[in-house]
């Protein structure tokens, strides 16, 4: 016996073949092929059809400025150090600082986080990723610990899923921006004002490379978001630039404590 | 007396499009966000009183520094730090005073720092008067001409936190021949932290 809430599937079927019979029954061969071709452009139109075929990003290299959102980005090493001033890794580990100038093109300020979002964290490169929120609370009550020097990969499998899917990728942290002059903090960028800064990540100390496969997203300005309350901000969209950048190692000697976090970062 | 469906006439349906479409145009075109959100602007230079209702402001001293030196730490600025150091005094409650931007004569602003030990904003008690350092990390070519913009509400999201409330903004005075010795100078400052000025400065009559 039918069940009468499986006749709704049916009826609708029925209906549109109904219908598609009707209208192709007086159409000739031709028009009936041209009509398909439209029904099926029409179909594909929701999966991203008309989408823009992803640019190709262009090279990034040592020395050589880029413009990207408000900022002009002259990326100029990377190095690692074992640790830089404040900044201290988990043992193991070390710290990971891309050098760069950057200058504000802009007429207004912009923040620190803008520029973090603009060169996200190098992707398979070792860097510590965040720990998910959910884990902070597992390894509050068993005392656990994140895997200190595991790769990327390893080290993100959440200790505690709270669902049964498979877990998410982990989330890379923003860079910690300092002023390479003197080692302090910069949230604020000004315009017309040239910050040789460092961006700083916790690197695992499994990672073996020399190159560092670096990332620069361009920042597009959104005047009016009509999907949430966060109007004029500047939102990173694909990657514009990307390039493999040599990664001078750190020497056992350096000593952040004598030197301070800028001069270790300039003598690599 | 009329029974059944109203018709719809053209004459009803001209009326009722021009009316929406004149609407429309009245709030698209006319300056409504001039004249409801403007600040009220008080013009003044260094060392002079301004009356924002809600409190007094002074500025009192304009430098500029290369380094800036606090107990925590010691900050090199990318371009040239400007300093200014102002005294509010709350006339009608306690208050916080967000609002401290820098605009150079192109138009182009510059916010404060908290590096070197200064302030970004301030908070007083009614009657006392409360000193506050800000430091804007500018380039040369900003000092000329360069004013500042200190208020209660805050200069972010185009200065939405200042709409319908006095803001002042004061001249700093500075010339394009002074600009260039005041950047060519090697000036370390140590901002005071924030607190009540000293006796000389009006302290004693908070």
């Amino acid at each position: 016996m039918k069940h009468a809430r499986n006749a709704g599937p049916d009826l609708a079927f029925r209906l549109a073949q109904r219908l598609v019979t009707a209208v192709a029954d007086d159409m000739s061969t031709t028009q009936r092929v041209g009509a398909g071709a439209v029904a099926a452009l029409v179909a594909i139109s929701p999966f991203g059809a008309w989408s823009e075929v992803e640019a190709q990003a262009d090279p990034l290299t040592t020395g050589t400025p880029v413009e990207v959102g408000p900022f002009e980005v002259t990326v100029e090493k990377a190095a690692t150090a074992d640790e830089l001033g404040h900044l201290v890794p988990q043992d193991g580990n070390h710290m990971l600082a891309v050098v760069a100038d950057v200058t504000n093109t802009g007429d207004v300020p912009e923040y620190g986080v803008t520029l973090s979002k603009a060169i996200p964290a190098p992707q398979n490169a070792g860097i510590v990723p965040e720990e998910p929120l959910e884990d902070l609370g597992a390894d509050a009550a068993t005392g656990d610990a994140a895997a200190p020097g595991d790769d990327a990969g390893s080290s993100a499998e959440p200790s505690a899923s709270p669902s049964p899917s498979a877990p998410e990728e982990p989330k890379l942290p923003s860079a910690t921006i300092i002023n390479i002059e003197d080692g302090t903090s910069i949230s604020i960028l000004n315009p017309g004002v040239t910050h040789r800064v460092a961006l700083i990540w916790e690197q695992s100390g499994t990672w073996t490379g020399t190159e560092l496969p670096l990332e620069v997203v361009e920042l597009e300005w959104v005047e009016e978001d009509p999907l949430g309350l966060d109007d004029g901000h500047w939102f990173a969209n694909e990657i514009a630039f990307q390039g493999q950048i040599p990664v001078k190692p750190a020497t056992p000697e350096a000593s952040a404590d004598e030197r301070g976090p800028s001069t270790e970062v300039e003598q690599q | 007396m009329r029974h059944g469906r109203r018709r719809i006439t053209w004459k009803g349906t001209a009326l009722v499009v021009g009316a929406v479409t004149a609407g429309c145009a009245l709030v698209t075109f006319l300056p409504q966000d001039d004249a409801v959100d403007a600040p009220f602007i008080v013009e003044g230079g260094v060392g002079q009183q301004l009356d924002l209702t809600y409190a007094e402001l002074t500025v009192t001293e304009v430098r500029v520094a290369d380094v800036l030196t606090s107990p925590a730490e010691a900050a090199a600025a990318a371009g040239t730090f400007l300093v200014v150091d102002a005294t509010w005094r709350a006339t009608q409650g306690e208050t916080t005073f967000s609002g401290a931007e820098v605009t150079d004569a192109q138009g182009r602003r510059f916010w404060p720092s908290t590096r070197g030990g200064c302030s970004t904003s301030a908070s007083a008690q009614p009657g006392y008067a409360w000193r506050t350092t800000y430091c804007f990390d500018v380039p040369r070519d900003a000092l000329a001409g360069a004013t500042v913009r200190l208020a209660r509400g805050d200069q972010t999201e185009e200065h939405g936190g200042q709409r319908r409330d006095a803001v002042a903004v004061v001249d700093l005075g500075i010339t394009a021949s002074e600009a260039d010795a005041l950047w060519e100078a090697e000036e370390t400052v140590s901002p005071e932290a924030p607190g009540y000025p000293p006796v000389s400065a009006g302290g004693s009559e908070g």
